[in-house]
């Protein structure tokens, strides 16, 4: 697993994607810091949460090639038969692209700094925002993996990433069309960006967090049972 | 050539017959893997379902805002758990839609100020009605015919959006009070 962790984190940045994804992140954080820093209410976990909308474009971008590649590239034929379990595969390859998404929040760590020297501030509330923009990503990123076992064309992956991405994010937007009102009810609270959202108001929620971990061992497990059918195919 | 004859078929009914346990096997096989995914998906499922029902039990949620300007005091719990009688809260608002009116209604005062400020009103209601069965919470859409009817039944206290009304029944006759957008916000003009 550890091999295949340090392979796919390089693989980011032995291509531009790695070090285009970093600046577009650190772009926004900066743009979205800089207008509330000037607001007047300098609230780090504002600009993590405002990011909802970027990591929805963005994480395709990381999980397109997960998968795929390695489909076209015929090199998931050494891999599937490698002495390694399909599981640590697939860890390997998630964490790499968890590893990279931690990465393009590392700015907010300055951020919460250079905030604390003006005023104090509630690091608890900030940490934990940081750890709701984690489970959001690894939710995504787990989507996007299993979305990318599917296929090996790269570009098909990012595509679909991307509609089950936004559907999945805004589908709060959608209840008011649903006539049915348990169903309208179920969207509005399933939607990931309102759970996201919650991890911006101070309330630690228990529930919140298992439905992102929840989320993210289904779509995990369901790229094992993909390689799996691969391997035995 | 008979004997050739009857060889082949032999073979082929061989073959046909290891085809067979071949299918079978990846039948079953395809089956079990169809129906372990299935089981794991379901027990995920039935995970979310018993932490959104025990949520409603148990504390599951916890206030990390040095303040704590996301809970109910000790002092205010203990008298919301000595309700005896039905109250009804009424908030004049859709749930989702609560942020935007008062949002909107800040504004009209020159106001502006982060939701999560007036989020905290939201959460706070809806613990009244989780810390006693005796207290429902009702949010109303002032853009439907229910709030048309709750204006009219508490027409002296000329309900409008945003506002939450606190009903009970004494000896019959109805005890109620407005809360309006002022007496639960202080706005102040930042210029």
């Amino acid at each position: 697993m550890g091999a295949i962790f340090k392979r796919e984190f390089k693989s980011y940045f032995t291509t531009p994607i790695g070090f285009i994804l970093l600046a577009a992140y650190w772009f926004f954080l900066g743009i979205y810091f800089n207008i509330i820093f000037s607001y007047g209410s300098p609230d780090v976990k504002t600009v993590i949460i405002a990011m909802s909308t970027v990591v929805a474009f963005s994480v395709p971008i990381i999980t397109m090639r997960l998968m795929s590649e390695d489909r076209k590239q015929k090199t998931d034929q050494a891999l599937l038969t490698a002495p390694v379990k399909l599981s640590g595969i697939v860890l390997g390859k998630f964490l790499a692209a968890l590893a990279l998404f931690g990465l393009c929040f590392a700015p907010t760590v300055v951020f919460e700094i250079i905030v604390a020297t003006y005023i104090s501030v509630n690091v608890i509330s900030y940490i934990y925002a940081l750890l709701g923009a984690l489970l959001l990503g690894a939710a995504l990123i787990s989507i996007g993996m299993f979305i990318s076992s599917l296929t090996e064309s790269p570009v098909i992956s990012a595509i679909l990433a991307l509609v089950v991405n936004i559907l999945i994010l805004y589908m709060n937007s959608f209840a008011s069309m649903i006539k049915t009102e348990w169903i309208a009810n179920v969207l509005k609270r399933l939607a990931f960006v309102s759970v996201f959202e919650g991890f911006g108001e101070e309330i630690l929620s228990i529930p919140d967090i298992i439905y992102f971990i929840s989320i993210t061992a289904a779509f995990l497990f369901l790229s094992v049972r993909s390689l799996e059918k691969r391997r035995w195919a | 050539m008979s004997e050739n004859k009857k060889f082949n078929i032999l073979e082929k009914i061989k073959l046909l017959k290891s085809d067979k346990v071949k299918n079978q096997a990846l039948f079953k096989r395809g089956g079990f893997a169809i129906g372990i995914t299935a089981l794991v998906l379901a027990g995920i499922i039935a995970l979310n379902l018993l932490v959104a029902v025990l949520a409603k039990r148990v504390t599951l949620e916890y206030d990390i805002s040095p303040d704590k300007v996301n809970s109910i005091s000790e002092d205010n719990e203990k008298f919301i758990k000595a309700v005896k009688k039905d109250v009804t809260v009424t908030v004049c608002a859709s749930e989702e839609n609560y942020l935007t009116y008062m949002s909107y209604l800040a504004q009209n005062n020159n106001v502006s100020a982060s939701s999560d400020y007036y989020s905290q009103t939201l959460k706070i209601v809806e613990k009244y009605g989780n810390i006693n069965d005796k207290i429902s919470i009702n949010f109303v859409d002032p853009q439907t015919s229910e709030f048309l009817q709750i204006s009219q039944n508490y027409s002296d206290l000329h309900p409008t959006v945003g506002d939450i009304i606190v009903s009970c029944k004494v000896n019959g006759n109805d005890r109620h009070k407005l809360i309006a957008f002022n007496d639960i916000y202080t706005l102040s003009d930042p210029s």
